[in-house]
């Protein structure tokens, strides 16, 4: 009776799909695991290693490099503002050495 | 010890130099105009090196009605600022302005007479020695930086150095005689008694010290006093920048140690957080304010400001050990520094003295010789082990540390990483950009200078053992 599979299979299709797809096991594990895995560690890629591990050195230069021109900015050749910096160095040091 | 006997033979180095830049400065004088400076170097440079001997067999103990103290600090002191000088007359030697002429021959002189005060400022006893020290040596250093009449940075520095100068030596006076209302004695042996005998600070005293602190820190150019530091750097010529970046840096550090660890060392909480606050804003800014810099004289402006907070760490920690390692950074200093003036010296292009950083593009490959010993001296400037720098750092940081000062040590450790970066620079540019047009071929007082130090930079590790010990019988003096 070399049909009798075939006819079974007819009759129970959707019985016969589901063992035949091995119970969706590899479909629902791809689900489940594989997927969300998949997304969390490409936004950790992405966002966490190349935007924040590599980006926050690259951070650091910016903010040095923009800290630096901004120190620099202060040297303005000004005598008057020289001369202002450092009395309010000392008041500033006065009140630290009285109040602290 | 005598403190009221009049032991003159303690100032025998200072009698010996005064007189020697009299008679040196007389017998320049009748020579026919231009052709003083050769022998007025040869002089004061013979001057410098026979005070050296002197400072090292001359007797110790106090004298001069207790104004003036000779002990195994300010040997150490003298020998440091005495060196400093001399490298400066050697580069002042080959130094040409940019009319192709040398520097008037006052100049050896008055550097000669500058080092005189920085030497009274290591001895000082009392207030007032301190002050008159401190004058003789910063009057004759307004001067060589407005030498070069003619180069128009050269009168702004001077000029602006001698206003800002003249304000910090008043805040310096105000802050004395403040001290000297509370105490009623200026002598250092007298203050230690009258700060000790109180049991609260009077806020007189406090206010006092403070500005003694402020006056101090101008000299040492630490943030924020420090703003006359690179343009008058820039402005001065190249050896009095060499002499200024040494010599009363070490005087001034003198006197700090001196008097903060001396008489105001019974009221040390109060100045700590002050010290450690100016320490860290000149590690900070130093290393900041150094990295958008194309003229290397600014840079090495900007370079002093970040090593002297560096040194003042070592005080910070207020404890024996801190000044040995102050005294041990200052003598790295020292070798360092010179050495990099003296390649900075060395920078001429077609006879005219070039200052940028561009400038020494290439020199890997057009001399040799010089890049390796400029690259040393940077590589030390960063801290970077076996060289002298190195040592200085380490000694500074683990006093700091011992001394419970975390926050400290690790701004400095922060500041050291970002420093890195601009002496790294110079050497990229000196090995991997393109090479310009050479760099003429230094005179050979200029190589003498750079190559000599470069040898020290590096073999500083065979001497470590003989300054640490020198250092620390320093630093026995000034507190046992």
């Amino acid at each position: 009776m070399p049909t009798l599979p075939a006819r079974l299979a007819q009759a129970l299709w959707p019985v016969y799909r589901f063992l035949l797809n091995k119970w969706y096991f590899d479909e629902l594990y791809d689900f489940i695991f594989v997927r969300p895995y998949a997304v969390l560690a490409r936004a950790l890629w992405k966002g966490g290693e190349e935007g924040v591990v590599e980006g926050m050195p690259l951070d650091a230069v910016r903010a040095t490099r923009e800290s630096a021109v901004q120190a620099v900015r202060l040297q303005t050749g000004s005598l008057a503002l020289y001369a202002f910096s450092m009395l309010g160095g000392l008041v500033v040091l006065l009140t630290v050495a009285l109040c602290g | 010890m005598g403190v009221s006997s009049f032991n003159w033979a303690i100032a025998l180095p200072e009698i010996a130099l005064a007189l020697a830049g009299v008679v040196i400065l007389a017998g320049v004088v009748l020579q026919p105009k231009g052709e003083g400076f050769l022998p007025a170097t040869v002089l004061s440079g013979a001057a410098l090196l026979g005070c050296m001997v002197l400072v090292l067999v001359c007797p110790q103990g106090h004298g001069y009605a207790g104004t003036f103290v000779n002990d195994g600090f300010a040997r150490f002191m003298k020998i440091l600022v005495l060196a400093g000088a001399l490298v400066a007359v050697v580069l002042g030697a080959g130094y040409r302005t940019r009319e192709q002429r040398t520097l008037p021959f006052e100049a050896p002189v008055l550097i000669l007479f500058s080092t005189l005060g920085a030497m009274i400022m290591a001895s000082s006893a009392n207030l007032m020695t301190l002050f008159v020290g401190l004058e003789l040596s910063s009057l004759s250093i307004y001067i060589l930086c407005a030498l070069e009449r003619d180069n128009v940075l050269s009168s702004e520095a001077g000029l602006k150095y001698f206003i800002l100068g003249s304000l910090a030596s008043g805040l310096l006076l105000y802050g004395i005689s403040l001290v000297y209302g509370f105490a009623g004695t200026m002598e250092y042996t007298g203050l230690i008694e009258a700060v000790r005998s109180a049991a609260i600070p009077p806020m007189g005293l406090v206010v006092g010290i403070v500005f003694v602190l402020v006056g101090l820190c101008f000299k040492l150019s630490m943030v924020p006093f420090h703003m006359w530091t690179p343009d008058v750097y820039q402005g001065a010529p190249t050896p009095v920048t060499a002499y200024m970046a040494g010599a009363p840096k070490f005087a001034a550090f003198a006197l700090f140690l001196r008097v903060m660890a001396g008489p105001f060392g019974a009221v040390a909480p109060r100045w700590q957080i002050l010290i450690e606050t100016v320490s860290i804003l000149s590690m900070v800014y130093g290393a900041f304010a150094a990295i958008p810099q194309t003229n290397i004289k600014r840079l090495m402006a900007y370079s002093s400001i970040g090593h002297m907070g560096y040194a003042l760490m070592g005080l910070a920690a207020a404890s024996m050990a801190g000044l040995q390692a102050t005294l041990v950074y200052l003598s790295a200093y020292l070798i360092m520094n010179a050495g990099t003036f003296g390649c900075i010296a060395a920078m001429r292009r077609n006879g005219r003295e070039v200052n940028g950083i561009a400038d020494l593009a290439g020199l890997g490959k057009t001399d040799p010789g010089m890049a390796l010993a400029l690259a040393i001296f940077m590589f030390s400037m960063v801290g970077a082990p076996p060289l002298a720098g190195f040592f200085g750092k380490f000694l500074v940081f683990a006093a700091a540390w011992q001394a419970g000062q975390y926050p400290l040590v690790a701004v400095g450790a922060a500041a050291s990483i970002v420093g890195a970066y601009y002496y790294l620079r110079i050497v990229k540019v000196m090995y991997f950009d393109a090479p310009d047009q050479a760099l003429d071929r230094p005179a050979p007082g200029l190589l003498l200078v750079s190559g000599g130090m470069g040898l020290a930079t590096v073999l500083f590790i065979a001497v470590l053992g003989p300054i640490l010990s020198f250092a620390h019988q320093a630093a026995i003096a000034l507190v046992g």
